[in-house]
């Protein structure tokens, strides 16, 4: 490989022009996000379409042409930017305004780590740590792009752990049937391997200066974002003064996990973190609720178990959502219709 | 020495400023992102009436810079926000610059760009009224997509009221009748997109309006005139 310098990207937006340097097949919405430029994005692994642009002057070449989110490219001069790569300096317009980098979020960056003690959680859900060979920072509820050697394409996985200055970041996987990633992941030659990041990213965030009581509904492994916010408002002491809500389905007892984990959580905060497991396939076995005295149970989707526990109790909340897209959806319904939250108040990112 | 760094007046109370912007809520907007900052030592926002500068609004003038914004839109307020009252550089496109000291009136007419419209629009041929559906076909505080002579119009039902609109997003194009309203503003669940059901006007963070048809009910009938469509939008 020569060393081909970088070439500069120019993005007008409704308000403004932005610069930046983008490195020789570095994706160009990484390379904006690397120097605080916030472009939009949500997925930022082509499904969603957020991070759609025009393109104006110079070549990119995608790296996915068959991306779902092309979906939402109306013309041939519209790209998804967290596809694309510059082939030379390149004129980009967004339709929307640019926002300003949310203070005290990290810019996220490439780097790489190794795969440490791959366990499995349930019959179809890993856990795996990634040891990175630099410590990031990271805010709760943010995710990372992992790449695999010999598989196309980014996954966006959400952190579990928090910490700053990490060393290591923790994710929960569950398997896909013929998703690549996750059956690799599932597979004997995870373990020591090394993958690419880029990290962190994502809007979803927690910050104990928000002064909320913290609503969180997941199913699934869209738990994974919800430990880390748990985390890190317990170490910051938020639930001494703040509520916390956290509804967590499932569809069997079987396809549960974490649950000792969330029960360190609500232990600490008995009065105040009110812990809600939610069954969507199968009576509350009473074994399970013998196990768990602390938890409520109940049998439902868990959206419509949030609606019903939490109707009355929608003021003052920052909720997190995630999840499966039809349940993503269906509290996003619940939160804006019957919670009548404002949408800054609803906090998810959409991958899937 | 005055009691603050940076003082902003919204005129909530003129002729003209609050219809042509919902300058309440942008009090609203600029007082919870001064707070969410930590500035409410510092910065003072006040409602105020009229500057004298009717047909230029919404306005926005800030102290002691002597800074007038012009044709304020919702969609600009993060801008000024953050620029100017957290960041101190005035948003040089919003500045109003008339040329002219003093008093600036200009006669508008106080144009109701809701695109409701009512039965009272008599002068209207009733050749543009195209029927749409029946009321029924649109669930009670429903929302529905219908194609009327070529053009994707999606129908609001807000119990009494109904409103009809473009079916599609400006922002990601996906049908609107997917998202949620409340009686008050709908929501595209794409990216949380927001308008005033009444007006179609860009919430939040929404950046530009719907473009809204004149609706109407007769009996059980819906009819809408898509020749009167008006567009309130936040560019």
């Amino acid at each position: 490989m020569g060393t081909l310098p970088p070439v500069n990207i120019h993005v007008s937006a409704r308000n403004g022009i932005r610069e930046f340097a983008c490195e020789p097949g570095e994706k160009i919405l990484h390379a904006g996000l690397r120097h605080g430029v916030e472009l939009p994005y949500e997925c930022a692994t082509g499904t969603c379409g957020t991070c759609k642009a025009t393109l104006l002057g110079g070549q990119v070449e995608s790296e996915w042409p068959e991306a779902p989110g092309g979906r939402y490219l109306k013309s041939a001069g519209e790209l998804l930017m967290c596809q694309s790569v510059a082939r030379d300096a390149c004129q980009l317009e967004v339709a929307i305004s640019l926002k300003a980098p949310e203070p005290h979020v990290p810019s996220p960056r490439a780097l790489a780590g190794v795969v440490r003690s791959p366990r499995r959680l349930t019959h179809d859900v890993v856990a795996f740590d990634l040891d990175l060979d630099e410590p990031i920072d990271f805010e709760a509820g943010q995710f990372a792009l992992l790449t695999v050697p010999g598989i196309r394409g980014a996954r966006a996985y959400s952190m579990v752990n928090f910490d700053h200055r990490a060393g290591r970041l923790s994710f929960v996987v569950k398997k896909k049937p013929g998703g690549a990633v996750s059956e690799w992941l599932f597979g004997p030659s995870v373990k020591g391997a090394r993958l690419a990041i880029f990290a962190p990213v994502g809007h979803a965030t927690f910050r104990p200066d928000i002064r909320k009581h913290i609503l969180c509904i997941a199913g699934g492994s869209g738990i994974a974002g919800m430990m880390s916010i748990l985390a890190r408002a317990c170490s910051a002491d938020h639930f001494a003064g703040w509520d916390g809500h956290v509804f967590f389905g499932v569809r069997t007892a079987r396809d549960a996990f974490f649950l000792d984990e969330l029960e360190a959580f609500r232990a600490r905060y008995p009065g105040r973190l009110a812990t809600t497991v939610a069954l969507s396939d199968q009576e509350v076995p009473p074994a399970l609720a013998a196990a768990y005295p602390g938890f409520a149970f109940a049998e439902g989707l868990v959206h419509a178990v949030a609606g019903e526990r939490m109707k009355g109790r929608f003021a003052d909340i920052r909720a997190y959502v995630a999840g499966p897209p039809p349940m993503v959806d269906a509290s996003l319904r619940l939160l804006l219709r019957e919670g009548r939250l404002p949408p800054a108040d609803i906090r998810y990112d959409k991958f899937s | 020495m005055g009691q603050y760094d940076c003082h902003v007046f919204v005129c909530t109370s003129g002729e003209t400023c609050p219809t042509q912007g919902d300058t309440e809520k942008y009090v609203k907007v600029l007082r919870a992102g001064v707070q969410k900052a930590g500035k409410q030592v510092e910065v003072r926002i006040n409602k105020t009436g009229c500057f004298s500068q009717c047909g230029h609004g919404p306005m926005i003038v800030i102290y002691p810079d002597d800074v007038w914004y012009a044709g304020v839109q919702e969609s600009d307020l993060d801008e000024i926000l953050t620029s100017h009252i957290l960041g101190g550089r005035p948003v040089e496109r919003l500045r109003y610059a008339p040329g002219v000291p003093g008093a600036n009136k200009i006669d508008v007419e106080k144009k109701d760009l809701a695109p409701r419209d009512v039965d009272a629009d008599a002068a209207r041929p009733s050749s543009t009224w195209k029927r749409v559906c029946r009321v029924d076909e649109v669930a009670a505080n429903g929302m529905k997509q219908f194609t009327v002579e070529d053009t994707d119009i999606v129908v609001v039902h807000a119990g009494e009221e109904m409103f009809a609109f473009q079916a599609l997003c400006p922002h990601e194009a996906v049908s609107l009748a997917e998202g949620i309203h409340d009686g008050c503003v709908l929501t595209c669940l794409e990216h949380m997109w927001q308008f005033d059901l009444r007006t179609g006007a860009p919430m939040g963070e929404a950046e530009a309006g719907l473009t809204g048809y004149p609706l109407r009910r007769e009996g059980e009938e819906v009819y809408v005139d898509l020749n009167g469509s008006a567009t309130r939008n936040g560019a």
